[in-house]
């Protein structure tokens, strides 16, 4: 990401990078040969920054995040590089990465009753990873379990560390599984559609403590998403990515209020906003195409109303957007993209 | 009836709906804790209206939905269909109905049949009802296949073969061949990505002008209700806590539980969050 980028986010300033990912591409085995899920995915998060990645099922948003986590299957085949404080993941041993990875780096999923054990209390798991990374006694582990259930703002710790993740609302899960992540005082956090599964009230709450946490500690926070309202609530850049290739960032002002790529202009008009549309809501004709489809030229032209034969004459680069961001799309400066998808 | 009489009947209307389950039995296998569900729900829905049915998972709504079709039984209140009580109809006469007033539920993976094809799934309505021949039923299938948007070959694919947003056209399709007059939308467009939830609502919405059709809309999605829905019920544990035309309710919601629910709406532009407008005044 750009010079020009970082200065133009709309949070603090950055003071230093603190994950940078660069031309990451990930190739798994298919059943008809090798797909490219991923690919040439370059973005960075600083210190204090909460930045979006956006994307549909099937953009590659998801296997973004765990290739950055290293957590990939074996027939997986990663190249590109992932810095986490300027030191490199991607060439760290297991053991090596063991105290990176829930420690500097942590992550949070979708489902956080999927994600806890039914079998243990919710202060038995967060006690565990503290005495996992930091090698604290029982006692002290569970002491810590308790501070870490009252810093996630659940209301009587010490009764609730000792209940079950059954007993516990989804709401009340996520704060756990919150808990848990920050046990070891990352750096990181990487939130994988941390409220898609809870009410908006809840979704609310969660995101309200997210960024409470954020600002207090000062980590930076890639929130995976598919939900641009999420988006335009709490971050302060956002990453758009259509068929495993990023197709447009840069800060969300701008991003919302001109978009460059046909695609994002696409899932912001879909957004139902009664204001603006007169209850019309712009929709993206056709479907996101699967891995082994994937072309080297640009993969939205297919269901893009703007694409020219150009668009599918070869590779479309990234470039600079005269605004800071970045997009990938031949024909973007050309077109005006106000009125895009509302037929 | 006369026509006029049709006109003003409600589509759909439920009255005083309740429905409780048996949460815990002792070792007699009796009941001795109850949730009630649904406590006491009435409305109505006319012609051509749509009514959103909003509130939190657990609110009952997903129950009413299922009740206003006697897909789960209510245990008090009454059920009118196009102004026929059906809260007592027999299981025969409740299969004539049942071509009248039809459901599009959430995941359409899990509605459809994953053994049988397209072109079955979509049969299958007007061959329960028996009324129609093979020529009207292919006659309908192949306008219906086209009308929401797919081809005559889809309907030689199976569920696998398709993706989330065409099976749900493929459920639209199905739920109308019947030519019901009501139909129960439970989260119909939830499980569908967000490009493709605007050809879904957008189809939804067209269908409806065209055929006159009475939409209950069970959400969770306020911001969908905005533009699908005419008049807007809030429901919170089992009981119905404001109703009103939707404009009305989004301007001036009575109820705190709707102002709750309304506040925690997320923005549709960065410029309107709510959650932290301090980190943006520099940049604005």
């Amino acid at each position: 990401m750009s010079e020009a980028m970082t200065l133009r986010s709309a949070g603090p300033l950055m003071t230093q990078e603190l994950l940078t990912v660069e031309n990451l591409s990930l190739e798994v085995q298919g059943p008809h040969g090798n797909v490219t899920l991923i690919d040439d995915v370059s973005f960075s998060v600083g210190a204090g920054e909460v930045v979006g990645l956006v994307g549909e099922s099937g953009s590659g948003k998801t296997v973004t995040s765990l290739s950055v986590m290293q957590l990939l299957p074996h027939n997986s085949q990663l190249s590109g590089s992932v810095r986490l404080d300027g030191k490199e993941l991607t060439t760290m041993s297991r053991r090596e990465l063991g105290k990176v990875r829930g420690v500097e780096l942590s992550m949070i999923f979708q489902e956080p009753r999927r994600s806890l054990n039914p079998a243990f209390t919710v202060g038995d798991q967060i006690a565990e990873s503290v005495r996992q990374h930091q090698g604290a006694s029982r006692k002290e582990a569970w002491a810590r379990a308790v501070d870490l259930m009252d810093l996630v703002e659940i209301d009587d710790p010490s009764q609730r560390a000792h209940q079950y993740p059954h007993e516990l609302s989804g709401g009340m899960c996520q704060r756990v599984m919150i808990a848990m992540a920050l046990a070891c005082d990352p750096k990181m956090l990487i939130a994988d559609e941390p409220t898609t599964a809870l009410d908006a009230t809840v979704q609310k709450q969660v995101l309200e403590l997210i960024l409470r946490i954020q600002e207090a500690s000062g980590i930076g926070v890639l929130l995976i998403t598919h939900d641009l309202g999420v988006v335009a609530e709490v971050c302060d850049r956002a990453i758009v990515m259509y068929a495993g290739r990023i197709v447009e960032s840069g800060p969300v002002l701008d991003l919302f209020d001109n978009p460059q790529h046909p695609y994002t202009a696409g899932l912001i008009h879909s957004m139902p906003d009664v204001v603006r549309h007169e209850k019309k809501m712009g929709a993206i004709p056709g479907v996101v195409p699967q891995p082994d489809q994937f072309i080297s030229a640009c993969r939205f032209a297919a269901r893009c109303p703007y694409a020219a034969p150009e668009c599918l004459d070869g590779f479309v680069p990234l470039q600079p957007t005269p605004r800071g961001g970045q997009v990938r799309c031949i024909r973007s400066g050309t077109l005006d993209l106000s009125e895009a998808f509302y037929d | 009836m006369t026509e006029s009489d049709v006109r003003t009947t409600p589509a759909l209307q439920v009255s005083g709906l309740k429905k409780s389950f048996v949460i815990r039995r002792n070792l007699l296998g009796r009941a001795t804790a109850r949730h009630e569900a649904v406590r006491g729900v009435d409305f109505s829905i006319a012609h051509g209206e749509t009514l959103a049915l909003v509130g939190e998972s657990g609110a009952g709504k997903s129950t009413v939905g299922r009740m206003a079709l006697r897909l789960v039984e209510p245990e008090g209140g009454t059920v009118s269909l196009l102004g026929e009580d059906i809260t007592a109809l027999s299981r025969s006469a409740l299969r004539k109905i049942r071509a009248r007033a039809t459901m599009i539920f959430q995941d359409p993976f899990k509605s459809l049949d994953p053994r049988s094809s397209i072109r079955y799934s979509m049969h299958e309505p007007m061959l329960a009802q028996g009324t129609y021949s093979a020529d009207e039923r292919d006659a309908k299938v192949a306008a219906l296949i086209e009308r929401v948007g797919l081809t005559q070959a889809h309907l030689n694919r199976y569920t696998y073969e398709m993706s989330g947003g065409q099976l749900q056209r493929v459920a639209i399709a199905r739920a109308l061949t019947t030519d019901p007059e009501v139909v129960v939308c439970d989260e119909p467009v939830a499980a569908l990505d967000m490009s493709v939830r605007a050809q879904v609502i957008n189809l939804l919405r067209e269908l409806q002008s065209e055929r006159d059709l009475a939409y209950l809309f069970v959400t969770h999605d306020l911001s969908l209700v905005q533009v699908i829905a005419d008049r807007v019920a809030v429901m919170k544990a089992g009981e119905l806590v404001e109703t009103g035309p939707t404009a009305e309710l989004f301007q001036n919601p009575e109820h705190e539980y709707t102002r709750t629910l309304l506040s925690a709406m997320p923005a549709s532009h960065p410029r309107d969050r709510k959650l932290k407008p301090s980190r943006f005044v520099a940049s604005l």
